[in-house]
């Protein structure tokens, strides 16, 4: 298992059923944890490396405030993206001085052909081997003009002790859902985790606790 | 090549609704508690034999009902996987009444439910769930309504309705061709779960927001288990308890459903959420309907869709500590719905035998004080924060000020300065402080005026007006503290600020100004002339002359 210790100083993490009020999330889901550190690889092939394990863990209570902002939505086919009634405002809230804590463990992932993620973050975080890493423009968390300020392993971390940190694990009875797996099109592909926002120090957690990617037909056929 | 039969799959003979199902999030998960909610009263009704011979099928009475409840999922079992219409039908009938015209969910109250907390309630769901004409059918146009309230004739609008959606949602969870259970993925529409748009209308097909049979199911029961209650005529909240155990909830959910108009009369989101809480005792929420909290959604119409009412926020409030209960108790008592009332003209005939009468028609005026202290106390700030707000804005409803309000206000803020609300140093004092320095203004300016009424009732008015502006308009910390030391140093001897000018003072610096222009403006606002005849009068002629402007 591997623990990265991010900054973003401006974010949003929007639930998916939030369509016209883009609430946000208190902390990304294990599908956006899981895109991020794919982009982070240089991975364009998000099936690459299903059955990973990651969670997020938001250290304080970052600040939260309300925007409006211009969106777009396809509503006639014929005009451009971003033109005429294919933009509308909306609402939609945002996070400021996002510190987050992730965890990251391969030991079930499906295929190792370029190693496992966990293995290829570790390698990105060293200087030799982040100049191996070929991928497009800045490192995103969320949306992606949400750029990420800094990405340390836990161990370098600054001074953490104080701090509380809540993350989500799993929990069978658990009262927050957070997607592990998005359907871009529609929604009925997309699949969730159940767990709990639980207060918990910089030790890596239980593995069999971290929300597992899993692809949207695995999870249907099982 | 011969062609191979399809091996023919048997339909399902049960369905499970499960509290923590991954793909229920909270709204659904109200649903499924709304769900039980229906289930137990449909189970209470057989027991004690109150129900009329077609309500529920014969079998339901003779063997017993064809589901199981438990604290975290519902099973149902169809003894007949080709009629499962035959489970629903008496559901959706049981649960989506009308009477009189008007959106009647009999599960969500006990006893007999008032005509006007119904015709609250429907304006509610009007707001949220079935806000398109698509999802109801009945009159057009609201009609007048009066409805007598401890004697006295009240004027409601409603909506008359006949039909809406939610009546026949049981025909959406069946194969219509098959009678089955529908295996397929269905819609989850605004109708169902307000704020879930089409993502793109240009590809409705791909992206609309969908869910499982389960996940409809439960959406059709969000209104039971959600509270819907306007805020006025536009604009609404949809208060979803975070549900943690079916039974607890099913018991205790007709304790969320207010018992009077007064009770459905809310401010915003936090004052809501805040009674809704209260209506259950606050500090024992947990145990009496298992939520940990109350998330609230705010829909109203926006600029680029006044249309419909668009989700436009949300917050999720945690029960109150025992402190911040008692607080709110208080701003309950002191800033209470009001009855009120206006003369209405009618006039009827034509010509020569046009005839005007007069009538005294009455309505509920709402505290414009009450809603900010909730919110306040929701997001855990000092109950005053914010109090600026109620002298510089305007309210949405109607576009008037909100401070033409404010002197309907003043006995209950002049009570509640008195309470025991006051936790930190030098509160209390820069408000004693700013109500001596009024009282040596008003005292002075009935001197120089003496035997000059209008004249009097001018400079009163002018003066109330300098300090509102001055404190409601200062920027930053030095323009504040110029207006407030301007207020002090006109009135010599001002004891309050002598006695306790070490603990007032930390809140005139760049960290608390804010609050010390909240104080000083409650202070204006609750100011009572007390002491000689003259200031009396002055304090009733400014209080009229600002009814008047209202």
């Amino acid at each position: 298992m591997i623990g990265l210790y991010v900054t973003v100083p401006i974010a949003s993490f929007r639930r998916g059923a939030a369509r016209e009020y883009w609430e946000t999330l208190p902390l990304p889901s294990p599908s956006t944890v899981y895109g991020f550190l794919l982009s982070m690889v240089g991975e364009v092939d998000r099936t690459c490396h299903i059955g990973a394990r990651c969670t997020a863990g938001v250290i304080g209570h970052p600040d939260e405030s309300t925007v409006l902002r211009k969106l777009w939505r396809i509503k006639d086919k014929k005009l451009g993206l971003g033109n005429g009634s294919n933009v509308r405002p909306d609402y939609q809230e945002l996070l400021t001085d996002v510190r987050l804590v992730i965890w990251l463990d391969s030991s079930e992932e499906v295929t190792e052909s370029e190693g496992t993620l966990q293995q290829r973050v570790a390698a990105s975080l060293t200087t030799d081997g982040r100049s191996r890493i070929s991928r497009f423009g800045g490192l995103s968390l969320g949306e992606s003009t949400h750029m990420v300020d800094e990405v340390l392993p836990i161990q370098r971390a600054p001074e953490l002790a104080d701090e509380s940190v809540r993350m989500f694990l799993l929990d069978k009875s658990g009262n927050f859902t957070l997607p592990v797996w998005v359907d871009h099109v529609g929604s009925s592909g997309t699949r969730n985790a159940l767990g709990r926002l639980i207060e918990v120090g910089f030790e890596p957690p239980d593995v069999s606790r971290l929300p597992k990617i899993q692809d949207s037909k695995v999870l249907m056929t099982k | 090549m011969a062609k191979t039969a399809k091996a023919k799959v048997a339909p399902p003979d049960h369905l499970e609704v499960s509290l923590f199902d991954p793909e229920m999030d909270l709204l659904l998960r109200a649903g499924i508690g709304g769900l039980a909610t229906t289930l137990r009263w449909i189970e209470r009704s057989i027991q004690s034999e109150q129900y009329d011979e077609d309500d529920f099928p014969e079998s339901w009475i003779d063997d017993g009902v064809p589901w199981e409840l438990s604290s975290d999922k519902i099973l149902f079992r169809f003894a007949d996987p080709e009629k499962v219409e035959d489970v629903f039908k008496p559901i959706f009938q049981a649960a989506f009444g009308l009477c009189e015209r008007t959106i009647d969910l009999q599960t969500t109250y006990l006893g007999k439910q008032q005509q006007s907390v119904r015709v609250n309630l429907q304006r509610g769901l009007m707001l949220t769930f079935l806000q398109h004409g698509k999802t109801r059918t009945g009159e057009k146009k609201d009609s007048e309504l009066n409805i007598e309230i401890d004697g006295k004739s009240f004027q409601f609008s409603t909506r008359c309705l006949d039909w809406y959606k939610h009546q026949d949602g049981y025909q959406d969870l069946i194969d219509k061709k098959k009678g089955t259970l529908s295996q397929k993925s269905a819609e989850l529409p605004g109708t169902l779960y307000p704020g879930a748009a089409v993502r793109h209308n240009g590809f409705a097909g791909q992206t609309k927001y969908e869910g499982s049979v389960s996940q409809l199911l439960a959406a059709y029961f969000a209104p039971i288990g959600t509270l819907a209650l306007p805020i006025n005529r536009g604009s609404a909240v949809l208060l979803v308890p975070d549900v943690q155990d079916l039974l607890l909830f099913a018991d205790n959910r007709r304790k969320i459903t207010p018992s009077s108009y007064r009770d459905c009369l809310i401010g915003g989101s936090g004052d809501a959420v805040l009674q809704l809480y209260a209506r259950l005792r606050g500090d024992d929420t947990k145990q009496r309907l298992a939520v940990a909290s109350v998330t609230a959604f705010v829909f109203r119409p926006t600029a680029w869709a006044s249309q419909q009412k668009s989700r436009v926020a949300a917050e999720k409030i945690e029960p109150l500590d025992q402190r911040r209960l008692e607080i709110f108790r208080y701003a309950k008592d002191h800033f209470a719905p009001r009855k009120a009332s206006r003369k209405v003209t009618v006039k009827t005939g034509k010509g020569k035998a046009a005839k005007s009468t007069e009538r005294e028609e009455f309505f509920w005026s709402d505290s414009i004080v009450r809603p900010l202290i909730a919110d306040n106390l929701a997001h855990r700030r000092d109950w005053f924060t914010g109090f600026t707000k109620l002298f510089v804005d305007r309210d949405p409803a109607n576009g008037k000020p909100f401070r033409d309000r404010l002197p309907f206000e003043r006995t209950g803020l002049i009570a509640m300065i008195k309470a025991d609300v006051w936790d930190k140093p030098g509160q209390m004092a820069l408000i004693g402080a700013v109500h001596h320095a009024l009282r040596g203004r008003y005292g002075q300016i009935a001197s120089e005026t003496a035997n000059q009424k209008a004249a009097m009732q001018n400079r009163f008015r002018g003066e109330y007006e300098r300090w509102r502006l001055a404190f409601s308009g200062a920027k930053t910390a030095d323009q504040f503290r110029h207006s407030i030391c301007d207020l002090f140093s006109r009135v010599p001897a001002n004891k309050e600020l002598q006695a306790n000018w070490t603990e007032v003072l930390p809140w005139l610096d760049e960290s608390g100004w804010q609050h010390a222009r909240d104080l000083a403006l409650l202070a204006l606002a609750s100011y009572q002339g007390k002491g000689a005849k003259e200031l009396a009068a002055a304090a009733e002629a400014s209080e009229d002359a600002d009814s008047a402007s209202a």
